[in-house]
């Protein structure tokens, strides 16, 4: 991160904006009633605005592999944005947002909760199947 | 990247197990009305797949060198559920890489230049502001390199370059708005998107045409459909009931889809092949590493074929396919299709018509639905053809019906094979856009029901 802001302030940028997100997602998939994926998808990535003589420039990312290429990347973006009255919100303190359900539940623990949903709609519907959960 | 990824193999546990990593440049650029817009983005990532007694287990990364932990992870999650053993056929062992070839490179054409012809395709839809309100035009380009690492010792790289365009022009009077669109997407290279002056005119006048046209009476016609819409009408219509993890546990679909039944009218041959060098759905290996192949879904109107992964061939029996595809690593792979087609007969377009009373040739498609065997899908205009001429344009033209009914009604295929992909794609699970392409000639069905006033 301490690089690719160097890189934009090595270009003369002054306003930019960086946004990150991580997320983890699991996931346990049932095909006919039955379990069958065990899935954990872990992504995180990065977005890049960039403000300079009422230009607007943005790439997204997600590897700070070569922190030059993307702010030249955000540059040559903004060269092709038309003239637009904008800039960032002042700066504000930062703070910890907790904005996720706080439980940790184990696979063991999802399977089983699954499982019931599934054997509580299929005894009350006999020919649903259910694909996904 | 070989050697990052590799140390990892040791730490799958597993019948089988696959390691895929990708890197995906992204290029768009937008024109909206006055306004053009460029963005980039750069994607990587990775997952692990694990296979063991029934179960799949899976974990996505993004930095290589986490590759380590979703092996350890996968593995465990693959062996969280103990089912009945169903063994994988053995796949076959692959060590290749593959890099296209392409006449004009779109990496090598620079953004401006890329922008200019935006903007010059934009200045034809500005100019008509007597025939169209509003238009849109997007350029999309997609360079994406695959890592597949597999416990056999497989290894493949594989590189795709996707590029086109697609625009959408809007006629408007009152509160009615009519649409045309239209696209062009493929793997040829950056020529695909040029010298589409002829296509934009053709969405602005067609636009234009059909907010004056009327409403299509609705009844039971002999209909020709183009190669757009009868392409689109076998992949969603058909093609998607051929894939094998729709069927395996599906007891009424594994009778409607059973090898030797009776689907179509014995002219009508469907295929779908992913091995059709530079076509939008084209792919040398799949998510598994299986060969993209050619594979006969109706051969003379009797199903032959279904699409297969490795577990649902293995179940199922049969014989791998390639056709187990993600839209990127943070899915796994289902049974998806590729170039799914209707095989040309020897009719020519004139041959088609002449002998149609009354009828109607139905051209492109804005979207449909199927639920089984059922279909609807909207075209995107129609003409009346009477005594064997094309007549007034038509609008609003939806087709619905039994799909194996229709497929029995074909009575005649033109010799006019045309294969599209355009910029979107398919979607299945919640795995959308996936690349693919459609095609057909030109065909007749007899008896089927339009909607319409």
């Amino acid at each position: 991160m301490e690089n690719l802001i160097k890189e934009i302030e090595k270009k003369g940028i002054k306003k930019y904006e960086i946004f990150y997100e991580k997320r983890i997602k699991d996931e346990i998939n049932f095909k006919q009633n039955e379990p069958e994926e065990f899935n954990e998808k872990k992504e995180e990535g990065f977005g890049l605005r960039i403000i300079k003589d009422g230009k607007r420039g943005f790439v997204s990312f997600n590897l700070f592999e070569n922190p030059e290429e993307i702010v030249n990347r955000a540059i040559e973006t903004m060269n092709y944005g038309k003239e637009i009255d904008i800039d960032f919100p002042n700066k504000v303190p930062s703070s910890q947002l907790k904005i996720f359900h706080d439980v940790n539940w184990e696979e063991r623990v999802r399977l089983e909760i699954g499982k019931e949903i599934v054997n509580e709609i299929s005894s009350k519907y006999k020919d649903f199947k259910f694909k996904w959960f | 990247m070989k050697e990052i990824l590799e140390k990892s193999l040791s730490y799958i546990d597993g019948e089988l197990g696959w390691i895929i990593y990708e890197i995906a440049k992204i290029t768009n650029i937008i024109a909206f009305g006055e306004d053009i817009e460029v963005s980039y983005s750069e994607r990587q990532g990775g997952n692990v797949r694990v296979y063991k007694s029934g179960n799949f287990g899976f974990a996505s990364f993004t930095k290589p060198e986490d590759v380590a932990l979703a092996a350890k992870k996968s593995s465990s999650l693959s062996k969280f559920e103990k089912k009945s053993e169903i063994f994988l056929k053995k796949p076959l062992f692959i060590s290749d890489k593959f890099y296209p070839k392409l006449g004009n490179d779109p990496r090598k054409v620079s953004i401006s230049e890329k922008v200019e012809l935006i903007k010059n395709y934009n200045k034809l839809f500005l100019n008509a502001k007597d025939k169209i309100r509003n238009a849109v035009i997007k350029y999309n380009e997609v360079d994406l390199k695959k890592f597949l690492l597999r416990t056999d010792g497989s290894y493949i790289e594989e590189n795709r370059v996707y590029s086109g365009i697609a625009f959408s022009a809007f006629a408007i009077d009152g509160s009615r708005v009519q649409p045309f669109h239209d696209s062009f997407g493929d793997q040829r290279g950056f020529d695909t998107v040029l010298n589409r002056e002829g296509d934009i005119e053709r969405a602005i006048s067609n636009a234009f045409l059909l907010l004056k046209s009327d409403k299509v009476e609705g009844g039971i016609y002999t209909a020709i459909l183009d190669p757009d819409i009868a392409g689109v009408f076998i992949h969603e219509a058909f093609g998607h009931l051929s894939e094998a993890d729709h069927i395996y546990r599906n007891e009424r679909l594994k009778e409607i889809m059973k090898p030797g039944n009776r689907v179509g009218s014995e002219i009508l041959n469907a295929i779908d092949d992913g091995s059709i060098v530079c076509e939008r759905g084209f792919y040398k290996y799949d998510d598994e590493g299986t060969p993209s192949s050619k594979t006969y879904l109706i051969k003379n109107g009797i199903l032959n074929s279904r699409l297969h992964s490795i577990y649902t061939a293995s179940l199922m029996n049969e014989e791998f396919t390639g056709n187990a595809r993600a839209i990127n690593y943070r899915f796994p792979p289902i049974v998806r299709m590729s170039c799914t087609y209707i095989e040309p007969g020897e009719k020519n377009f004139e041959e088609l018509i002449e002998d149609i009373k009354y009828g109607i040739y139905v051209k492109g498609s804005i979207g449909g639905q199927t639920e089984l065997e059922m279909f609807t899908f909207s075209a995107q205009c129609g003409y009346i053809i009477k005594d064997g001429k094309i007549k007034e344009p038509v609008r609003d033209v939806i087709l619905t019906g039994n799909v194996f009914e229709t497929l029995k009604n074909i009575d005649a295929v033109g010799n006019d094979l045309v294969f599209r992909g355009g910029l979107g794609g398919c979607g299945k699970n919640g795995q959308y856009p996936l690349p693919v392409s459609t095609g057909s000639p030109h065909i007749r069905i007899k008896n089927i029901l339009i909607g319409g006033k």
